[in-house]
């Protein structure tokens, strides 16, 4: 029995390091405060419910009741950046609601040894009608790749013009960040890197069973960074595979929910 | 008038009494008199130009700071920016001051993996000599650093000293943060700081040093000028005390009123010691006069009091309406310096009507040796060949005067104008070597702000907006007027630039994206620079733009931009410090042209009605307007700005000139009622009023030379401009004066008024049938009365004819001498008839003897005022003619009746 207590006392702290090291599995998602911007794991917000009442929610604490005022049309009270503001919040509740929805961890983990950051742009799954700018807002909506053909696309909607020389070697992000183009060709994906060219930053990477399949997956969140490019709201990527080897999917079943309130299925 | 200065003549003690108590008064408050510098004073007050100033710094807040100019080849060096840091918190410590705008401050916009970071840029001190250029360039990227807190090309940077709101004392302030920043000094290579409250403080520090030099200056200029033209030591001395006992009330009154020493009131006392001694000297030199007649002290006093009792209360209100009409200004110091320089005036006027007749009856006797020799027989040759010279050349003289007028009329286009407060330091001072330091390397300290306004909430959340904001800030940095043009529109640009992990802050593309930058944006940070509602915005553009003339151009060429090219949407308006310089600016002008013009509407007035008509007003001007043109013209010559100072020395110099003209005409009244001959009368004025008329203004001049050692540029040409306009004075009443009214018979609105006529007389007067008795008093004027006994000759047979004689009171008989048996009675005449006009009209020798019955009074009028009456006064005089005839008529008819009466009578005595 004494050897069994010591083999916990011994194990389950080294287990528990592990498992706390290991990226965002159980922890709450990083959020940019609003007015400042600051990456942060909880927020106050103090937004109007009424033509003359106020009320402070703090996120991700009050989502619910965030949830609750914004289906009694509370979000459509104060000025257009306070209206902005329902909207920020509602969106980060709706992200930590989409992490949350499945209470159970998924098991077989093939993702959270990937180093997303640096993610090479072929492991994504991006193909001919599935540009990473459709992937990104409206993932169902990609065909399926046709049979025999790799995955490759344009990686940029407004991309003007081919350039002569492409790096493809490199790639891939670079600490979160993406600046470049990528087309296809018939020899294959070619991309060359442009540090002045529009391109996409990763924000965060947290990992979840989002579609309850028992595999864990990974969910990006990306914006677009570069000149010209819009800072719309942040893009959700949702990222499962079930070997160490193959590329990256999106989960079956796993849609983002859309904007705005809703009554169901809010967990936390 | 006479009353007064005879009263104290007979009551000195109560006099000197009276001066001592109310010095008591005055110096009472004395201790709570200001030296204060303010901008605010030296703009103009409560208009909507200035309403809208105030409301725009409510909305966004003051425009100015105060910096502290930091220069170093590694500015960002760990040890300098640790002694910096120590010093920013010693300064924050302050009691003034609100907050410290520094790179230790400043957020520097930026994203670390993708989430903002407001971080201040010197939040980590740089390690290394790379990561200090690094931090360096990228605030140089930041529209809200480059040229305001980093110098983009030198190794120069600035700390922002933002003030609380209350009003703090200049000298406090800039004391307090030059210590607060004198650690620094071995780590800079140059450190300072710099802002308003160092040159107001400049200011007053040299007010002080000023006061303290140039008041000493001013008594020495005027003991001088009254020593060698007076030669008395109590006529030196009393306009020097009179002097004091004004300057001492007229601080108390400023002490009392809350009216502090400034730029332009501190220059008062030693305009009150010059200025206030040309009363005094009149009355002296008329004194002396008396006495040199062998009046005794008393006797000469009231002789003093009876001549100048009058001149001097009207040359005294001249010159205080001159003073006053500098307070029309709407500039706060110039209604300060027209009140306090006229109120200071009547004080001294006041000290000298009370102590002059005081001190001379008590110590009139008491005389140096009475070296004034002016008034010797040489003199009096002088005077008449100067005046017969003039005379003979007067049609060279007024050409030659036309010709410098006209030619000086042509310098006054090229007058500029230039009402900056830093141009009140010379480019001497350290605080102005300062200011073009930061002018140099940085966007420098002066201000105005662009707001534009929609009325429509959330406005400028709209790029189309906001692109409305960028695009007269690139054309004002186009046109190269600014090196530092900030909005909301660049807090946007540059959260934008940061958030898209661009190099450089960019303006969003779409509505979407500016609310969703928005969101990450706390209102604080731009509240300098749009509404809360964001309808209003606010673009603040620093500039080194310090000659008015060159942004009055600027200004309106930005207006004209912005009316033709902003959004119909939108309004601007130009508002800020350097706007409402250029509005004092522009009011200053429209102040001295309107003070200049009612000034000499005013004296026209005066001298009109003083002579009786509004032409011998008219002509007094014009050796008061000739000046006036020679100095502008001479500004626009020379290159001499209108400004705070040289605004005021027209209307000045036109107040304290016309003294002379005044002086100069009554004297010459006088003196033709006694001469009856112009051309004595007029050397006569000249011999007699060159010595108070010439000392006077020596003095003056020599009093406002005194300014040219001050160290304020406007001061030291109004100094100037102000002797150059007395000397002008000084030449135009001894040339145009005595040319413009020699051709004039004076009535002064004395002899109007004095004259005793009884009203049966004018009534009765056959001569005056149908005048008016004001026209009747006027013709009057133009001869002189003469008093005779019973007995008395007014003519004799066989004179020269060229006097009529009106009679005014008793009875005078026209008789014919007959040889060894007396006289034969031809006519008697009562008051009201005219006698002696046949002969003079005939021009033949007389006649008859006229001979005095009764003690009586008769008005005589020579040929040569009969003829000037014609030209002057025709319509006058053309019915005094036609009345003469009808009179004329009547006594032919009497005469021929008397004589057929008489020759029945003698025909019935033959048969």
């Amino acid at each position: 029995m004494k050897r069994i207590f010591f083999l916990l006392s011994v194990i389950l702290p080294a287990w528990m390091t592990a498992w706390a090291e290991a990226p965002n599995r159980s922890d709450s998602p990083w959020f940019a405060a609003p007015y400042t911007g600051e990456k942060v794991k909880e927020y106050e917000l103090t937004l109007p419910v009424s033509r003359y009442e106020e009320e402070t929610f703090v996120i991700p604490r009050d989502c619910k009741k965030l949830n609750s005022r914004l289906l009694a049309g509370a979000g459509h009270w104060g000025n257009r950046v306070q209206r902005r503001l329902w909207l920020k919040a509602d969106d980060d509740c709706r992200y930590l609601n989409y992490l949350k929805q499945n209470p159970h961890r998924g098991d077989k983990d093939f993702v959270s040894d990937y180093d997303f950051m640096n993610a090479r742009i072929a492991d994504l799954p991006l193909r001919p009608g599935c540009d990473l700018y459709v992937l990104l807002r409206d993932p169902q909506s990609c065909p399926e790749p046709l049979p025999g053909m790799p995955d490759f696309t344009m990686f940029m909607m407004h991309r003007e013009h081919h350039p002569q020389e492409a790096d493809n070697d490199d790639c891939r992000f670079e600490n979160g960040v993406f600046r470049g183009s990528i087309y296809p060709t018939p020899e294959g994906i070619v991309c060359r890197k442009d540090p002045r060219a529009p391109g996409y930053r990763i924000l965060s990477v947290d990992y979840a069973d989002v579609n309850g399949d028992g595999y864990l997956d990974a969910v990006l969140r990306l914006t677009t960074i570069g000149r010209r490019a819009s800072r719309p709201e942040l893009l959700v990527l949702p990222l499962t595979r079930f070997s160490a080897n193959e590329p990256f999917t999106i989960p079956k079943g796993a849609e983002y929910p859309r904007m705005g309130p809703t009554n169901e299925g809010w967990i936390y | 008038m006479n009353r007064v200065l005879s009263f104290f003549a007979d009551h000195p003690m109560v006099g000197l009494a009276i001066l001592f108590l109310l010095s008591l008064v005055f110096s009472w408050k004395l201790d709570d008199l200001q030296v204060r510098i303010s901008a605010e004073e030296m703009l103009v007050q409560q208009d909507e130009e200035h309403a809208f100033y105030d409301r725009m710094r409510e909305l966004f807040g003051d425009e100015q700071a105060v910096l502290v100019y930091l220069q170093a080849p590694r500015l960002l060096e760990q040890k300098r920016l640790k002694a910096l840091k120590e010093a920013i918190g010693e300064i924050e410590k302050l009691p003034f001051v609100d907050r410290v705008e520094s790179l230790f401050s400043v957020p520097w916009v930026k994203t670390v993996e993708g989430y903002l970071d407001k971080k201040p840029y010197l939040d980590k001190l740089p390690q290394s000599p790379e990561e200090e250029q690094q931090v360096l360039e990228e605030a140089r990227k930041n529209p809200f650093l480059r040229n305001v807190l980093v110098s983009p090309i030198r190794d120069v940077m600035a700390a922002a000293i933002i003030l609380k709101k209350e009003s703090w004392d200049d000298e406090t302030v800039s004391h307090a943060l030059d210590e607060a920043v004198a650690p620094l000094q071995g780590h800079y290579d140059q450190v300072f700081t710099i802002g308003f409250p160092e040159v107001r403080s400049e200011i007053v520090q040299r007010i002080r040093q000023e006061q303290a030099r140039l008041f000493p200056l001013a008594i020495a200029a005027l003991l001088i000028a009254l020593f060698l033209l007076l030669r008395q030591l109590i006529d030196i001395l009393l306009p020097l005390l009179s002097a004091g006992f004004s300057i001492l009330w007229t601080l108390g009154f400023m002490a009392m009123a809350g009216i502090p020493l400034n730029v332009v009131t501190s220059i008062i006392p030693i305009l009150l010691v010059i200025v206030g001694s040309t009363e005094d000297i009149h009355l002296l030199s008329e004194f002396r006069q008396g006495q040199r007649q062998g009046l005794a002290t008393r006797e000469a006093l009231k002789h003093m009091a009876r001549r100048m009792g009058t001149i001097v209360l009207l040359t005294f209100a001249t010159t205080y309406l001159g003073f006053l009409s500098v307070g029309l200004s709407r500039i706060q110091v110039l209604w300060q310096f027209g009140l306090v320089s006229s109120t200071g005036l009547l004080f001294n006027f006041v000290a000298t009507v009370i102590l002059i007749p005081s001190i001379l009856s008590l110590a009139g006797k008491w005389q140096l040796d009475g070296k004034a020799k002016i008034y010797g027989e040489k003199s009096r040759r002088i005077a008449r060949a100067y005046w017969n010279f003039l005379w003979r050349h007067r049609k060279a003289t007024i050409l030659l005067f036309l010709v410098f007028t006209l030619a000086s009329m042509s310098g006054i286009p090229r007058i500029h104008i230039n009402h900056n407060v830093i141009d009140s330091l010379g480019s001497d001072s350290p605080v102005r070597q300062h200011i073009d330091l930061v002018n140099r390397d940085l966007a420098g300290l002066e201000t105005f702000s662009i707001v534009v306004d929609s009325g429509i909430e959330d406005t400028f959340l709209k790029v189309r907006y906001l692109e409305e904001l960028a695009k007269i800030q690139q054309f004002i940095e186009r046109k190269g007027w600014s090196r530092s043009t900030t909005s909301f529109a660049d807090y946007l640009s540059l959260l934008n630039g940061a958030f898209q992990e661009l190099d450089e802050p960019v303006m969003p593309e779409s509505d979407d994206a500016v609310t969703e930058l928005m969101i990450f944006l706390k209102y604080d940070e731009v509240k300098n620079y749009v509404t809360k509602d964001y309808s209003e915005a606010r673009i603040l553009v620093r500039h080194a733009i310090y000659d008015s003339e060159q942004l009055k151009q600027v200004l309106q060429e930005l207006q004209e931009y912005i009316h033709e090219n902003l959004d119909p949407g939108l309004q601007a308006h130009i508002t800020g410090d350097s706007v409402l310089t250029l509005y004092a600016t522009q009011a200053m002008i429209d102040g001295q042209l309107q003070s200049i013009g009612l000034l000499l509407v005013i004296i026209i007035l005066i001298i009109g009605v003083l002579f009786t008509e509004i032409r011998v007003g008219l002509l007094a001007t014009l050796p008061n307007l000739f000046p006036v043109v020679v100095m502008f013209g001479f500004m626009g010559f020379l290159g001499v700005p209108l400004n705070i100072g040289t605004t005021m020395a027209a209307a000045i110099a036109i107040g304290i000139a016309v003294d002379d003209t005044l002086h100069f005409m009554l004297r010459y009244n006088r003196e033709l009622k006694a001469s009856k001959s112009h051309g004595i009368a007029m050397y006569q004025t000249i011999y007699s009023e060159a010595l108070p008329v010439i000392s006077t203004s020596l003095a003056l001049i020599a009093g406002f030379l005194v300014f040219l050692r001050s160290s304020f540029p406007p001061i030291e040409q109004f100094g100037m401009l102000g002797a150059l306009v007395l000397f002008m004075a000084l030449l135009a009443d001894f040339v145009i004066t005595p040319l413009a009214i020699s051709s004039l018979r004076l009535v002064t609105i004395w002899d109007l008024l004095s004259l005793q006529l009884r009203k049966q007389v004018l009534e009765k007067s056959p001569l005056f049938e149908g005048l008016h008795p004001w026209q009747i008093r006027q013709f009057i004027l133009s001869g002189s009365i003469q008093h005779y006994q019973k007995g008395d000759h007014v003519f004799n047979q066989g004179d020269e004819s060229d006097e009529l004689y009106l009679l005014l009171t008793g009875k005078v008989e026209a008789c014919l001498p007959l040889p060894g048996k007396g006289y034969e009675r031809l006519e008697q005449f009562s008051p009201g008839d005219v006698f002696g006009d046949v002969a003079l009209l005939a021009e033949i020798p007389r006649k008859t003897d006229a001979v005095v019955v009764e003690p009586s009074t008769v008005l005589v009028l020579n040929r040569e005022s009969i003829e000037r009456n014609l030209r002057h006064r025709p319509r006058i005089t053309a019915r005094i003619f036609a009345n003469l005839a009808g009179d004329m008529a009547r006594r032919l008819i009497r005469m021929i009746n008397r004589q057929h009466a008489q020759g029945i009578k003698t025909r019935r005595q033959r048969s």
